[in-house]
């Protein structure tokens, strides 16, 4: 590019048989010399008075104009004329400009001075478009450099995409992994390309050498359209090792924790049909803890010593799942491992599989397990035998079935098949009564994992914890409690550690007003006097009562408040 | 919202309160006769959230100090702590607009309800250890208030008095000591004067209703297996965290340990812990609880014993040889488990030379 501004520079004083440089500051950045000459811009009267002035100047009379008095070159000029003209952006003067020295020899007549000074003016804005596109390369070169450093510091195995899909960068654990094969070979970018608009993060697990990998994929966008990507693999934290073995049937429920009518009911049923082998649908929003019932379930039933397996079906690519649910035979595809490989519901056998997402399963899939959940037997990719299983299914979605249904995209046959015992798990914002148990249970858990000290929430940063509404449900608690761990030094996480998004929230919150303050606190009130007393009728009017209202109110609040009663 | 408690609670609050005196706290059988004939006529206690209470109020701690097993001779009747605070309300000149428990476990949970009931003054839900501890600058007051005991009024049921200035709450713990050699052992005291929105920041909240609610267990028969299942949906549900199992087996010896001032318990165990050995070493309350020599938990997190025939928890003054128990541990409110209060309650105060290590660390994929 400097040479491309240089030769830029050459043409146009030969044209005027003169010279061009362009200034920024204090320094002559190029000039259509050979040699850019070793003078201050000082020397140049013209271009201190434009800095001073932020106006175009022109001498029409060199050596007699008062300001070529103070000019060092004065009595080495041979111009006719010179003109500068400042770099402008949004109408304000920048520090730079271009200055001609026009030549003797130059045609230029007093009658087309005007069209000459148009001219020059439009090569001023090119010119300060060359000069801008370098600096951002420069940037851009700089930026690259310093991301290559920065990806290279991390120990995840880290792919930078272009919009086009392509990788643009790989640091070296991401070279180790043979991330860029992965990403390549698991059709990760098609998966981006989908996402992109739907949800800016997600996280999908593919095979790699037979193992799974779980990828955090970020997306970047100028409106719809997507203009890059980061992917990176997620580190798990080392779980300390217990001294002592665990009843496996104490693990159930102890570790969903809250205490909220809506909770109890789903942990009722859940421990009611633990022992059986029947079906279950955990419905529920994404992040509400739908793995920790199946696997609670799991290990309240008689098979709590055989395995728990579970698949995703929206994380891993269509055309992986048959094979990651049913297995192979040797030979049944390309890059198909050598004797053939066991799928989730072998694995399973005697244990349990649970089937998360199952509202993203394939429609050509969705036939197939319906056919195994009927026969229960299932046959691998590429083989012919008939394989018997003993699985106990637990299957769960986020997404409106019955709809899906409707639509044509989920089958009626598996939905019945699947929703023998329907369970629902509410989202956080429909139990705020658990917020704040939620918070220190993960507060410890993180404060171990992380191996810091133990630290308690300031009254004030609970406060905002506790009004923010949670649209990520637990998941999104967590994460930002093991954010808040991370980033936090002190004993005392206080609002100031809190992300941006969460204060600013408590703003928006305290902007609803009274209003809504009051029906949130009745809602409380409401709830908290059901709990004391109880769901019966009993209760209700013993609640009433404490309330001072009517029974009759107290079911009005119900309805107004959305309370199940 | 303040919460009346009545003769229905007081049981509750009996079982709940040996629990949370994790072995020690004093046994609270005496003082449970007490409340309960003198709330049974109708007299009713005010249990106040924290955060109902007005930041510019005066909060004071009454209780009891001392052995508390001499309260058997000398039967409280809570005019001995209402003495101790209306001289302290002199030495102030305020008026004390609410009680604290200084120890919200064993006799310490039951006697500033005795107080607030004779009084009517109201008592906060919440105490200044959330647990039991055996020396009086072992409380929150003092960890995050920085709360001073004194002044304090140490009085006993003869009608004798003593106050005290020591500001530092180390000397004041020594002082008052020296002083219950005169009394016979145990006295009882007020002090740890702070305000409103000092109680705020220098209380574990919701100790007395977690009290409560975890004792009504122990109010309804059933199996130990019921038992334990209520027992972990409670603690799970609280500020203090699941409660676990850590052993079965039989009191095979109690015992001194010669030169220090260590208790032990051995255990044999039964059921599921055949052929192991489970050892408490015991400073008043149960500190550290190793089972086949490993740390199974350690102090400040709760260990307690229920007695595995009735379900019913245990102090280790109702333990004897032949018994079969089974041994708990709770995680201690995350209060008393910072770097500042390990400072003041954790292992290394009672002589541990090792780092803490939390009951969620030793038995992680239980609590995670």
């Amino acid at each position: 590019m400097e040479f491309k501004i240089k030769d830029a520079l050459k043409s146009l004083s030969n044209i005027f048989s003169g010279s061009v440089f362009v200034f920024s500051r204090e320094k002559i950045l190029y000039s259509s010399e050979d040699k850019t000459p070793n003078i201050s811009l000082n020397s140049h009267p013209i271009v201190k008075k434009l800095l001073e002035s932020e106006m175009p100047q022109i001498i029409t009379n060199p050596g007699v104009h008062p300001l070529c008095v103070n000019c060092a070159i004065f009595s080495k000029c041979s111009a006719k004329l010179e003109v500068a003209f400042p770099f402008f952006t949004q109408g304000k003067a920048l520090n730079g400009g271009v200055c001609y020295n026009i030549g003797r020899g130059a045609s230029i007549n007093e009658d087309d001075l005007d069209d000459w000074l148009t001219l020059l003016k439009h090569f001023s804005n090119f010119l300060q478009y060359m000069v801008e596109e370098k600096e951002r390369l420069l940037n851009e070169h700089l930026l690259k450099q310093q991301l290559s450093y920065l990806i290279n510091l991390v120990p995840e195995a880290v792919a930078i995409i272009d919009g086009q899909g392509r990788i643009q960068n790989l640091n070296s654990p991401a070279q180790k992994v043979n991330l860029a094969n992965c990403v390549g070979k698991n059709d990760v970018i098609n998966e981006i390309q989908k996402a992109h608009g739907l949800k800016g993060q997600f996280r999908i697990t593919i095979l790699e050498r037979q193992k799974p990998l779980e990828l955090n994929i970020k997306t970047f966008g100028d409106r719809k359209r997507l203009t890059g990507a980061i992917v990176h693999t997620v580190e798990k934290l080392k779980v300390p090792k217990d001294t002592f073995p665990q009843k496996r049937n104490l693990l159930a429920f102890n570790k969903i924790i809250g205490g909220s009518p809506k909770l109890k009911k789903a942990i009722e049923i859940a421990e009611q049909v633990a022992p059986s082998d029947s079906t279950v649908l955990l419905r529920g929003e994404s992040g509400t803890g739908k793995e920790m019932f199946a696997h609670a379930i799991h290990l309240l039933s008689p098979r709590r010593n055989e395995n728990f397996i579970t698949i995703n079906c929206a994380a891993i690519p269509d055309n992986l799942l048959e094979s990651e649910l049913f297995g192979y035979e040797e030979g049944a595809f390309t890059g198909a491992r050598k004797g053939g490989k066991k799928g989730k519901f072998e694995l399973a056998n005697n244990g349990t599989l649970f089937l998360d997402e199952i509202g993203d399963m394939p429609a050509a899939l969705q036939a197939k397990l319906l056919r195994v959940l009927q026969e229960k037997k299932i046959e691998r990719v590429g083989g012919t035998k008939s394989i018997p299983i003993n699985t106990r299914i637990i299957a769960a979605t986020h997404r409106n079935l019955e709809e899906m249904i409707t639509e044509g995209t989920f089958r009626k046959d598996l939905f019945f098949r699947l929703n023998v015992i329907p369970i629902f798990i509410p989202p956080l914002r429909e139990r705020p009564e658990d917020i704040k148990l939620l918070l220190n249970y993960y507060l410890k858990k993180y404060c171990i994992l992380l191996k810091k000290d133990f630290k308690v929430f300031s009254r004030e940063a609970l406060e905002i914890l506790l009004n923010y509404h949670w649209p990520g449900n637990i998941r999104e608690l967590e994460n930002t409690v093991e954010y808040l761990v991370n980033v936090e030094s002190a004993d005392e996480i206080t609002p100031a550690s809190l992300p941006t998004y969460i204060r600013f929230n408590q703003n928006a919150n305290k902007k609803v007003g009274i209003k809504a303050a009051l029906k949130t606190q009745k809602k409380k009130r409401l709830i908290a006097a059901l709990e004391k007393h109880g769901y019966d009728t009993e209760g209700k009017k013993r609640a009433a009562k404490e309330l001072g209202i009517s029974l009759s109110t107290l079911y009005r609040w119900a309805k107004k408040y959305n309370v199940e009663i | 919202m303040d919460k009346k408690l009545t003769s229905q609670n007081i049981d509750s609050l009996y079982y709940g309160s040996i629990i949370l005196g994790s072995g020690g706290g004093g046994k609270p059988d005496t003082l449970l006769r007490v409340l309960k004939s003198s709330v049974s006529k109708n007299n009713k206690i005010s249990l106040i959230p924290i955060t109902e209470v007005p930041d510019d109020s005066t909060v004071a701690a009454v209780g009891i100090i001392g052995s508390p097993e001499l309260l058997n001779e000398d039967i409280p009747t809570g005019d001995e702590g209402i003495r101790a605070l209306r001289l302290l309300e002199q030495i102030l000149e305020k008026k004390i607009d609410f009680l604290v428990s200084p120890e919200g476990a064993g006799v310490n949970m039951l006697y500033p309800l005795l107080v607030a009931m004779k009084t009517g003054i109201p008592i906060i839900d919440g105490d200044g250890m959330g647990r039991a501890f055996p020396e009086l600058q072992m409380t929150t007051f003092h960890i995050y208030g920085e709360i001073s005991g004194a002044p304090m009024v140490l009085c006993n049921s003869r009608g004798d008095e003593k106050i005290f200035y020591s500001k530092d709450n180390f000397l004041l713990e020594i002082d008052t000591r020296q002083a219950l050699n005169e009394y016979g052992g145990a006295g009882y005291f007020a002090g740890f004067a702070m305000t409103g929105r000092e109680a705020k920041a220098a209380i574990v909240p919701e100790t007395i209703s977690f009290c409560e609610k975890l004792g009504t267990i122990f109010t309804k028969t059933s199996s130990y297996q019921e038992i334990l299942k209520d027992i972990i949906n409670v603690t799970k549900n609280s500020i203090y965290g699941s409660a676990i199992e850590l052993f079965i087996g039989f009191v095979e010896g109690m015992g001194n340990v010669q030169t220090f001032k260590w208790q032990t318990i051995t255990l044999r165990g039964t059921r599921e812990y055949k052929q192991e050995e489970f050892k408490i070493l015991i400073q008043n309350e149960n500190l550290f609880a190793y089972r086949n020599n490993k740390v199974a938990a350690m102090v400040p997190d709760l260990i307690y014993l229920l007695d595995y025939q009735s379900g019913l928890p245990l102090n280790n003054n109702n333990l004897a040889p032949g018994m079969e128990v089974a041994v708990f541990g709770i995680p201690a409110p995350t209060l008393l488990k910072t770097k500042k209060a390990l400072n003041v309650v954790g292992p290394q105060c009672f002589n541990y030379k090792s780092g803490y290590q939390p009951l969620e660390r030793i038995h992680f994929s239980y609590y995670f």
